[in-house]
């Protein structure tokens, strides 16, 4: 008896583990488990739901544009579109809640910069820009704008994101 | 007998030499005068073909000072820059580059993004350049304001796509004060401007204004201003068109745009055209 009650005791303590460690991988910033916000984004991209973004965006531009400094973020990648339209995809790894604040603020600037330079530049474009999915998962911030979020958001799941 | 016959024949053959002489001062005075505005219609020409760099490019001939006061709006400066070694992008560094989309999409997609200033916005015309709200680094500006600010090298300008309603001569005459507006602002500056690029065959057949022969009307309209003021002239349109004067479908992404790569190409192309500082 005694025996199959520290049998117990010790299945029951396993368990527990287990169910902490899945609790774990929710999203925190602080989560263990890193996605590659390189390939993440290739995947969104290789999705077809965008008629005009280009290639990642590697001149260092990026940061500048969505008027971040090198220090707020830790990795992203940026894909811009060539301004016939305003599709973009923007997923950055941040350190800290904070950073996630500032960065999350950064990206609703380049969207609200968006509508105003749409609305007279190419007006049937700002409902795309209107829809665009702004949002953090764990350690990663987000902006895509596309044809079809419903398609993003599957890429997102498949990577264990929100 | 014999000696009044030998005095009249000096006298002709000085009256003949004299008259020799004034019709060829007379002949060389015509081509002096004429051949500046041949030189003209021949680069027009020129560019309307696609051809863009003239059979005798470089520095024009030190015209004479009547030549000059007659043509001096082309004398001693031609606009079009022989392909040189090209530069890297240190060059860029004291450059500005003011214009629309399309030099957005250079400024995302090359690597001088990063080094020069971009005074630009979407929906920037030669109408509106001076009252359109610019977004900056440092916040919301204006054209002159940005130019007030701070002085560059080099200036780069690239419009017209969005504005090619008006007559070619009216949009060149306000393009022109447009550019000295710029040039008082930046007077120890080059000045490059960039020709209106080609759109596609399918985006001409959605707006008129962007059909060939217009295009090409504007930027020979354009050329004469360069060429007057002293501009140099970057030929865009000849660098991007295709034999029938269009954008190709796998360079552009809506008609108008290019790709990344095409981005790349016109990065290239003003890198093999400069003039040392």
């Amino acid at each position: 008896m005694k025996y199959s009650s520290r049998l117990l005791s010790l299945t029951l303590s396993l368990l527990l583990v287990f169910l902490l460690c899945a609790c774990g991988n929710s999203g925190t910033a602080d989560s263990g488990e890193a996605v590659d916000v390189h390939e993440l984004a290739a995947d969104i991209v290789a999705t077809g739901v965008f008629t005009d973004v280009q290639t990642e965006n590697t001149n260092g531009q990026a940061l500048s544009v969505y008027g971040l400094e090198e220090d707020t973020v830790s990795d992203y990648s940026v894909y811009f579109s060539s301004m016939a339209t305003p599709e973009e995809v923007a997923i950055f790894r941040v350190s800290s809640p904070e950073q996630a604040s500032a960065v999350t603020e950064a990206c609703k600037a380049r969207q609200s910069s968006q509508v105003q330079s749409y609305e007279s530049y190419a007006p049937d474009q700002v409902e795309k820009l209107s829809n665009a999915m702004i949002g953090t998962s764990g350690d990663l911030v987000y902006y895509i704008v596309s044809k079809n979020n419903d398609t993003v958001k599957k890429v997102l799941q498949d990577y264990g994101l929100q | 007998m014999k000696r009044k016959h030998k005095g009249r024949a000096d006298i002709w053959i000085r009256v003949i030499a004299l008259i020799a002489t004034l019709a060829t001062i007379g002949a060389v005075a015509y081509v002096q005068f004429s051949g500046t505005d041949s030189k003209l219609e021949e680069a027009v020409t020129n560019l309307e073909s696609g051809i863009t760099t003239p059979s005798d490019s470089g520095t024009e001939p030190a015209p004479s000072d009547d030549a000059e006061e007659a043509s001096s709006s082309y004398s001693g400066f031609f606009p079009i820059i022989d392909e040189s070694n090209p530069v890297d992008k240190s060059y860029f560094e004291d450059a500005v580059f003011i214009g629309d989309s399309l030099l957005n999409g250079l400024k995302l997609n090359t690597e001088i993004g990063t080094v020069a200033d971009w005074l630009v916005n979407d929906d920037m015309t030669v109408g509106s350049a001076k009252r359109i709200s610019i977004s900056t680094p440092s916040g919301s500006t204006t054209l002159m304001d940005a130019l007030a600010a701070k002085k560059y090298a080099k200036v780069y300008v690239m419009m017209g796509i969005n504005d090619l309603t008006a007559p070619a001569k009216d949009w060149a005459a306000q393009y022109e004060e447009l550019l000295a507006d710029i040039a008082k602002a930046q007077p120890d500056a080059i000045m490059y401007v960039m020709a209106v690029m080609p759109a596609s065959e399918q985006a001409v057949a959605r707006r008129e204004s962007l059909g060939v022969q217009n295009i090409v009307a504007h930027n020979q309209a354009l050329f004469k201003v360069l060429w007057a003021n002293g501009y140099y002239y970057l030929d865009t349109w000849g660098q991007f068109a295709d034999l029938h004067g269009y954008l190709a479908s796998e360079d552009n992404t809506d008609g108008i745009h290019l790709t990344a790569a095409k981005y790349k190409e016109m990065y290239d192309y003003i890198c093999g055209r400069t003039i040392e500082a």
